[in-house]
């Protein structure tokens, strides 16, 4: 059982550092709790605190912070995620990343609502955390190793129940946008893979055993069970989420002229008709995958059974990586998505942005920027098999892929030559599968994201398109800062109890709250207004940080393709986004200066005072 | 007037439909419209509008485009699409 003083959480926080193979434990404090919650609050907190301003992101200083919430683990549903924080090699900026699965529970039975990782082991590194115990092993056998093989190795000689976090070949030679991967699922995005390769930790393995207070029990039973079931009924979360995946939108986004093609030269995808979340249920998916307490089970099991791809399979596709390697790419050989996904995993990469990289570079191709020469073979768009070497290339840092595997800014920095303005990326992190050029509120939600460019702070598709009530136009400016202020305020909240961001499809803010409630019996915490100041807090303090490392209000902004360069075709014929004007209602109703800066009354509201 | 239109089934409702799109002859005032597509397909528009899916005319909100052009035109698209979230 739980033996700490605060309700849903495990009380304590440890900190390891791999240059001495020491490490302490402490309490979490309270103060960090009522404030910033957990998640990504807690790296928030930590590191605008301890990290060296100007840090070299792929150096000893660099430090992570992995870590739960009080609602991770526990039977609240979608549960079983965990977050990562750290400044990101690929962007220079904030990064916080989430791994959805059951590795956030299992750390938090083993006794902790973070781990913070420091310093730079002096060999290939396994950390191993089982209740009580820390120990720091020899991982040079896994080293070199693709991660699915590494986590049977580690789960042979750890136990079947044990969870764990690794990086494949791609992080171990930190390329920019490596990921870590913990089962089937990974932390994408932002090249966290990259920093745990920089310091020879090759994996952590976590094993707990203890339990979690529960401040007001029947309560809280009565509201998990209640989430249950709204989430069985919402169209969302108990239709098309479970049986298409994240594909359920996928035909719809083309549609809406939203899913973008050919490095967003058009939103026409043609082969639609053939690649489609029908063919990917009725051909391609197996079985239906569970993330830990959920009932949503998302994500897919895909195999394929025929044509030159046959054998091949992966726990996907997603939706992002069906855009990725699939549309942004112009191809639509699902094989070659479903092997390319595997391959991304297995080398440990983030598959957004390596499709994002593999379209820009077939462009520079076709437009004779890049030569046949330079890259080894030819490289058109729908060349499904250029985009499984190229994956092999960034992974092994061969030929052209070294550059690659730097992302499409550094890219772009290094080619010339106008390719500027169509590297798809905001802050050096790659634009992922939704054209703002069909709905105007991404376009500000990659433009303010707190780590560049990323569905996943705001996501106003659904308000802008789908809300009946609403009737926000997808094509105009009003109402989109209020609509993204609000996304990226609850959002950071979600990121910071800790639980699956797609509980958000089924369930208020309100029933949010009250589980909250229920399970801490924080008096801080009664309403709604009072969780969400806690995430705007946090949105405060992410950008006060990539603030410090040196953005400001000019890198707010959108690749020149998208501000424009009008699609010449479908739904989104003639548009371009109008960021300008949507940008500076977002500031004001941030409260945060033309250059960006939250101003010193919001930090004073928020509590942040000595940020000031 | 009848108007040539064309209603495209999205997810669920082109589940229940079991076709992904199929061109229509109805009725240019929306309401009737609605009641001819209902009696013709199987996506229970009495029961599930604005519910479980919304209707997007050329990709955006009905409410929206019949607040501004008042009726259906010859070429529409109708697409039907559940609410729902990203991935
Ligand atoms: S909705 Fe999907 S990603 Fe989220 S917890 Fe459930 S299975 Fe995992």
């Amino acid at each position: 059982m739980s033996n700490n003083k605060y309700f849903g959480y495990a009380g304590k926080i440890l900190t390891v550092d791999l240059s001495s193979s020491d490490y302490v434990v402490e309490d979490t404090p309270f103060d960090l709790i009522v404030n910033f919650m957990g998640g990504k609050g807690f790296g928030a907190k930590i590191l605008y605190d301890e990290l060296k301003p100007g840090c070299e992101p792929l150096s000893e200083d660099n430090i992570m912070v992995v870590a739960t919430g009080p609602l991770t683990g526990t039977l609240m549903p979608a549960s079983g995620h965990v977050t990562l924080s750290t400044k990101s090699p690929l962007t220079g900026i904030w990064l916080d990343s989430h791994c959805a699965g059951f590795l956030g529970p299992e750390l938090k039975m083993a006794g902790y609502d973070a781990i913070i990782i420091k310093g730079k082991a002096k060999k290939p590194t396994v950390l191993v955390i089982k209740d009580d115990g820390v120990s720091f092993e020899d991982g040079r056998d896994l080293w070199g190793k693709f991660t699915f093989e590494s986590q049977e190795l580690l789960r042979k000689k750890y136990g079947e129940n044990c969870q764990f976090m690794c990086i494949g070949p791609a992080g171990e030679r930190k390329a920019r946008f490596a990921n870590i991967v913990s089962g089937g699922r990974g932390f994408g995005r932002g090249g966290s893979g990259a920093v745990m390769g920089s310091k020879n930790l090759k994996a952590v393995v976590v094993k707990g055993t203890r339990g979690i207070g529960i401040y007001d029990l029947d309560g809280f039973m009565r509201m998990c069970t209640e989430a249950y079931n709204e989430l069985t009924v919402s169209p969302d979360t108990g239709g098309g989420r479970p049986k298409y995946g994240t594909n359920s939108i996928y035909s719809f986004m083309i549609e809406a002229g939203a899913h973008p093609v050919k490095n967003f030269q058009t939103g026409v995808f043609e082969a639609v008709k053939e690649c489609n979340e029908d063919v990917l249920d009725k051909k391609y998916y197996k079985r239906h995958i569970a993330c830990f307490s959920c009932p949503i089970n998302c994500s897919k099991a895909s195999r394929v059974d025929d044509g030159k791809y046959k054998g091949k399979f992966t726990e996907g596709p997603e939706y992002e990586n069906m855009w990725s390697l699939g549309a942004q790419c112009g191809n639509s050989n699902i094989g070659s998505i479903i092997y390319g996904e595997h391959l991304c995993d297995e080398y440990g990469l983030d598959a957004i942005s390596t499709g994002n990289v593999i379209g820009f570079t077939m462009e520079c191709f076709e437009k004779g920027i890049l030569s046949e020469k330079q890259i080894g073979f030819p490289v058109k768009f729908g060349n499904d098999e250029a985009i499984i070497k190229f994956i092999e290339m960034m992974a092994k840092g061969e030929g052209v892929g070294e550059l690659m595997s730097q992302g499409v800014r550094q890219m772009s920095k290094e080619l010339g030559k106008g390719t500027e303005k169509f590297a798809m990326h905001v802050k050096g992190m790659e634009i992922p599968a939704y054209d703002p050029r069909g709905a105007f509120g991404m376009g500000l939600a990659y433009a303010t994201s707190d780590r560049g460019a990323c569905h996943l702070r705001a996501w106003t598709l659904g308000a802008e398109i789908l809300d009946v009530r609403n009737r926000i136009d997808p094509f105009a400016t009003e109402f989109k800062a209020e609509l993204v202020k609000s996304q990226q305020d609850f959002y950071a909240v979600i990121q910071s109890a800790v639980v699956c961001l797609f509980l958000n499809f089924g369930l208020t803010q309100r029933q949010i709250t009250r589980c909250l409630q229920s399970l801490t019996g924080i008096k801080e915490w009664k309403t709604t207004e009072d969780i969400l100041k806690i995430g705007e807090r946090i949105y405060n303090l992410t950008r006060l940080f990539s603030m410090r490392e040196g953005i400001s209000a000019k890198d707010d902004t959108l690749p020149q393709r998208l501000l424009r360069e009008p699609t010449k075709e479908g739904p989104t014929k003639g548009v371009v986004v109008d960021l300008d004007t949507m940008l500076k209602e977002y500031y004001l109703i941030r409260h945060w200066d033309r250059e960006g800066r939250p101003t010193k009354e919001k930090l004073t509201e928020l509590g942040l005072d000595k940020y000031k | 007037m009848k108007v040539k239109i064309k209603a495209k089934f999205f997810a669920m409702p082109r589940d229940y439909q079991g076709e992904r799109e199929l061109e229509m002859e109805v009725s240019e005032d929306f309401q009737q419209a609605l009641e001819e597509i209902d009696s013709r397909t199987k996506i229970g528009i009495k029961e599930k509008l604005d519910k479980r899916f919304v209707i997007l005319i050329n990709g955006r909100n009905y409410r929206k485009v019949l607040e501004d052009k008042g009726k259906l035109e010859e070429g529409d698209n109708l697409a039907f699409v559940p609410f729902l979230g990203g991935g």
